[in-house]
């Protein structure tokens, strides 16, 4: 274990330097002042802006180096002069729900539009479904948690201990997608509430011309950038689990095991019956002994045999029945 | 660690001289503890650290934010030197560069202290003795003395990344490098013979996967246009394509499994985007093209079915299997917002797989056939599809916040299958949602699918004698016809200050219309609901409750013995046929309730202290009743009472308290529960007897003692630095 820390430690400040070594030779520019007009009475908000990458004045796409509030919030002049309040002077929440899910993504889209991660926004789903950048995205973060992409903060999430810290991606993206919740903490799911794997490996929330926004032309593929294993080309494929995982998958989770939709033996007979074993009923007196130990029912049902069934190149029928 | 060494001091010295020259500030806190489990009285715990490192021992946590006037670097390490650590590294120049290095380490417990009869587990030779021969033949099964190992698989994904685009231009060039690596070790099934009933192995085989990947991707991105090209090369290596073990069953004999193929796979992409066309349009398209290639030698011969150690060969015309895949895809959608009130979307996409690999044809032997007679020839058949899918969307708004949407989708699938050819899908939806009032917003929508398919069985078989001709009668139910309803509401209200609640209900049927034997249909009703109140800055509560009600039907035919007899002929039809104790119809009714709960919390106590607490409970429970439509006298099967039953208790309470400005104190306790039930693991054995001795089958205890109960433990310490 020891060797195990060192080693991580080690290898942390290695890449953390090679980072900071390679890209922090160039001169750096003198910070101008930020917004202090509004830090007089938004202090807290003026501070975590300031504390982002949006309130960095040298990059020169910032708001900070565009006109500071005013690039989102509008021309606070008239604001200043009234002595404040919400809206007088015209002064602009983009978190406000008067209005539309349109307008307040449009405030963002002001100087990301150009944003190649963001150029299929409006053929996505979230776009039409009235979700807006606010809705996921905290632009004043008061927060002392990881939080990329300045993801809001979510509500104490129920789950299980888990070893991460980080602010995680489900904990945004469930507040919408319900069901999802429900799947992703069955017993078999992928480990997303261990924070191992995000929501956005898998889907790009800004937009993607696929269904349900994969990022991949389908789901196969998608599922193959992990698990290559599946991929073949194998000589003997199983036609269904080419066409798409999910047949037998749920990738979000599911009760059974392998993430599966249905139990084995109950998935394989759904498409298999003919003569012996494929079409045979297989009834719950025959687990292990004293039942009567059948074979295609007890532990892992037709996989103790059959296991290669997502393909094989194993010869004649050993492959054509998925044995070897 | 010489090369990590070097790196380390060159890097070093880069970073010290810049920042040298510049003002820097760094932000962070470096957290260190410790974690400790308690699971007395379980079994096999790898349900509890399934994904996640909970072995006694040292916590470390890193998180810094360095900023420069124009560069920025972030640091995040977590479980640092645990076997679930996590490492993230970005950084960049503002209007020029962005990078990132991280490392993700995937821990996917399956089993601790399981047992084989076989030695060299993590090899790809597993060999056990065999006693006795022919049908005597038999390994040890005094399980006492087999070998332990323990169930699992390590995944390491190291990535690096870098955007280049310089301030004010639209140009940009991304390249992205990772590397999945898996070690560990899997259980695989293999039958002892070649035909069933005769036992079957679990072999502890290594898993020693790399993948890796290089992408790069050069583009234009505007507010008026985007086009990107993408080329990627992936190369997935494994180093166990076939594993060798001891047969029982052939005498003792060395049998061969083969596993994943070693591939490589280069593919394609360019994608575009038009902005700001007539009526507010966006026109965006893409294409790709994907080549996966293979190249396994053939295995030369198999086991043959006479109980001996002889391998027969299984003469191909090829010496190797050169596999490759190719898929084209396309797609482009227009959406469109010809007035202020209606948005629309018109697509098409298109997805090929080609089968270009080689086409290999056994020239089957008696004893290994491959077909329903022996000695025929077999040939593989080559899989490939082309879907075409078009459709079309219509949003309308309504006067105060409520907007209709109409929307139809076809898929018009083409297969090579061998009982269906072609797939046409139709689905139609209407969905009606809106949040006309402050404080609540609905949403309401329903979609009819139908699905027809055209199917090449229907002469199948020469008469109900003839095993094929049951073929004439399963339906698929991936691709069988079938009518759909989807009704699916959502609601989301704020009923009062500092309470937000919402719903979700699911209700789906599948009518599997023509179906005979198979899956006839399913049905899903699903209610989810959740609530959180508070205010972030005093105590906050997050709760959710779920009922899930899940049922498949399935009508089947059982055929004992495998032939006709002149006391149950045309015993291959279900229709027609005879209805005995040799051969009858029966329908499964799968059903299964799913319930789980839970509720957190946040409470700052003062100034200094912060609680979190939260619960969980989740119960499934599944059956499967059987039934005999026309048949009487037969022993009734038994209902199976319990599917993949589990209880799951999780509680947690965490406190921080703030002990000075720059440190806190964390510390956290976890009670967790699971019970599992169910009927194909109750009563679970390493030794299956079969009718002979060489048909036993030797079981590892993978899976089966999932049960688990845990007291967990941890504390750290904080350190914040400005």
């Amino acid at each position: 274990m020891k060797i195990r820390i060192l080693g991580g430690i080690h290898a942390l400040l290695g890449m953390s330097a090679l980072v900071a070594g390679l890209f922090w030779s160039v001169d750096a520019a003198a910070a101008p002042p930020g917004a202090e007009e509004c830090k007089g009475c938004h202090e807290s908000y003026v501070t975590a802006f300031q504390a982002t990458k949006h309130g960095a004045k040298a990059n020169p796409h910032s708001p900070a180096a565009n006109g500071e509030c005013a690039a989102c919030h509008g021309d606070g002049t008239e604001h200043v002069k009234a002595g404040g309040g919400k809206g007088v002077g015209g002064i602009r929440n983009p978190a406000s729900k008067s209005l539309s899910a349109d307008e307040r993504s449009g405030i963002c889209l002001t100087c990301h539009g150009g944003d190649k991660h963001l150029a299929f926004w409006d053929s996505g789903r979230h776009r039409k479904n009235e979700v807006s950048c606010n809705n996921c995205h905290t632009i004043h973060p008061v927060t002392d948690q990881k939080v990329y992409a300045q993801l809001r903060k979510g509500d104490p999430v129920p789950t299980p201990m888990r070893t991460t810290t980080r602010q995680l991606e489900f904990e945004i993206c469930t507040t919408c997608h319900k069901q999802v919740r429900a799947q992703i903490g069955k017993p078999s799911h992928h480990p997303i509430i261990e924070g191992k794997l995000n929501c956005s490996d898998c889907h790009n929330p800004h937009g993607a011309l696929s269904h349900a926004m994969v990022k991949n032309e389908s789901v196969n593929d998608l599922c193959y950038t992990c698990h290559a294993d599946k991929r073949g080309p194998w000589m003997y494929e199983h036609p269904p689990v080419e066409e798409n995982c999910l047949t037998c998958h749920n990738s979000h989770g599911s009760i059974h095991k392998r993430l599966l939709n249905e139990k084995i033996p109950n998935l394989c007979q759904d498409c298999h019956d003919w003569s012996r074993h494929p079409g045979t009923a297989y009834g719950g007196n025959q687990g292990f002994p004293p039942g009567l130990g059948n074979t295609r029912f007890l532990a892992r049902a037709c996989v103790n045999c059959h296991q290669q069934i997502h393909g094989t190149n194993a010869p004649a029928s050993k492959g054509q029945r998925f044995l070897r | 660690m010489k090369a990590k060494t070097l790196a380390v001091a060159v890097a070093s010295l880069f970073a010290a001289t810049a920042m040298a020259q510049e003002a820097v500030t760094v932000n962070g806190s470096v957290s260190v503890g410790g974690i400790t489990s308690d699971t007395t009285d379980t079994k096999d715990e790898f349900k509890l650290q399934e994904y996640r490192d909970l072995k006694d021992g040292g916590i470390a946590d890193v998180n810094v934010e360095i900023r420069g006037a124009r560069q920025w670097l972030d640091i995040f390490g977590e479980n640092i030197g645990r076997r679930d650590q996590y490492m993230d590294i970005r950084g960049g120049y503002y209007g020029l560069f962005r990078g990132r290095l991280y490392l993700n380490d995937i821990i996917h417990n399956e089993g601790f202290n399981l047992i084989t009869p076989y030695s060299g587990v993590g090899t790809n030779a597993l060999r056990a003795p065999v006693t006795g021969t022919g049908a005597n033949g038999t390994f040890n099964t005094n399980v006492g003395t087999w070998n332990p190992f323990n169930l699992g698989i390590d995944r390491r994904h190291l990535g690096a990344s870098a955007d280049v685009r310089p301030a004010s231009s639209p140009f940009y060039v991304s390249v992205e490098a990772t590397e999945q690596k898996r070690e560990g070790v899997r259980i695989q099934g293999a039958a002892n013979g070649t035909s069933p009933g005769n036992g079957f192995q679990e072999l502890p085989i290594p898993i020693d996967y790399v993948t890796r990947v290089v992408a790069g991707e050069a583009g234009y991105s505007s507010r008026d246009m985007h086009f990107a090209l993408n080329v990627s090369k992936s190369k997935f290596t494994n180093d166990n394509e076939r594993v060798t073990w001891t047969n029982p069953y052939f005498g003792g004999g060395v049998d061969t499994s083969t596993y994943s193929p070693s591939s490589d796979q280069t593919k394609w992409s360019l994608n575009g985007l038009f902005k700001r066309l007539p009526w507010d349009s966006q026109l965006a398209g893409r294409f790709t093209h994907t080549k996966l290639t293979d190249d396994v030698p053939l295995l030369a011969g198999v086991f043959n079915t006479g109980n001996t150690s002889t391998i027969l060969p299984t003469p191909a015309n090829v010496t190797n299997f050169s596999g490759e895949n190719v898929w084209t895809t396309g797609s482009l959608a227009l959406t469109s917002r010809p007035t202020r009130v209606i948005d629309t979307k018109f697509y098409y996409n298109y997805y090929k797989k080609e089968n270009k690999s080689s086409e290999v044809v056994f020239t089957g032997q008696p004893t290994d056939s491959c077909g329903a007679g022996s000695g025929t020839i077999c040939e593989p058949d080559r899989f490939d599809y082309t879907k075409k899918n078009w459709g079309a969307e219509l949003w309308y708004r309504f006067a105060g916040h409520t907007k209709a949407i109409a929307g139809f989708d076809y898929v018009d699938l083409d297969r090579n299958r061998v009982d269906f050819d072609n797939t046409k899908d139709k689905k139609g939806y209407l969905e009606l949602r809106t949040d006309a009032w402050e404080t609540a917003a609905i949403r309401v929508r329903y979609q009819r699918l139908q699905r027809r398919s055209h199917f090449l069985e229907g002469e199948a078989g020469d008469n109900a004698n003839d095993p094929e001709f049951i073929n004439r009668f399963v339906r698929r139910f991936d691709a069988s016809n079938v009518d759909q309803d989807l009704l699916k509401i959502a609601v989301d209200a704020s009923i009062m200050p500092l309470l937000d609640v919402g719903a979700e209900a699911y209700f789906k049927h599948n009518k599997y219309k023509d179906t005979i034997l198979g899956r006839t249909k399913d049905d899903r009703q699903e209610l989810y609901v959740s609530a959180a109140y508070g205010d972030v800055q005093a105590w906050r509560i997050n709760a959710f409750a779920d009922a899930e009600y899940i049922r498949y039907d399935s009508t089947h035919r059982t055929i004992n013995g495998g032939t006709c007899t002149a006391a149950a002929p045309n015993c291959f039809d279900p229709i027609g046929g005879t209805q005995s104790a040799f051969s009858f119809n029966w329908d499964g009714k799968v059903k299964e309730r799913n319930y789980a709960a839970g509720i957190a919390g946040d409470w700052m106590v003062g100034p200094r202290i912060k609680l979190n607490a939260a619960y969980t409970y989740q119960k499934t429970e599944g059956t499967v009743d059987f039934s005999f439509p026309g048949l009487t006298g037969l022993t009734p099967l038994v209902n199976i009472p319990n599917v993949d039953d589990v209880k799951i208790h999780t509680f947690s309470l965490k406190a921080v308290y703030k002990a000075t400005p720059a440190i806190d104190l964390t510390g956290g306790y976890a009670y967790e529960k699971y019970e599992f039930k169910d009927s194909a693991w109750d009563n679970y054995a390493n030794v299956v007897t079969g009718g002979t001795p060489n048909q036993r089958s030797y079981l590892t205890g993978a899976y089966a003692f999932p049960d688990y109960k845990a007291n967990i433990l941890y504390v750290m310490v904080t350190y914040r630095f400005h």
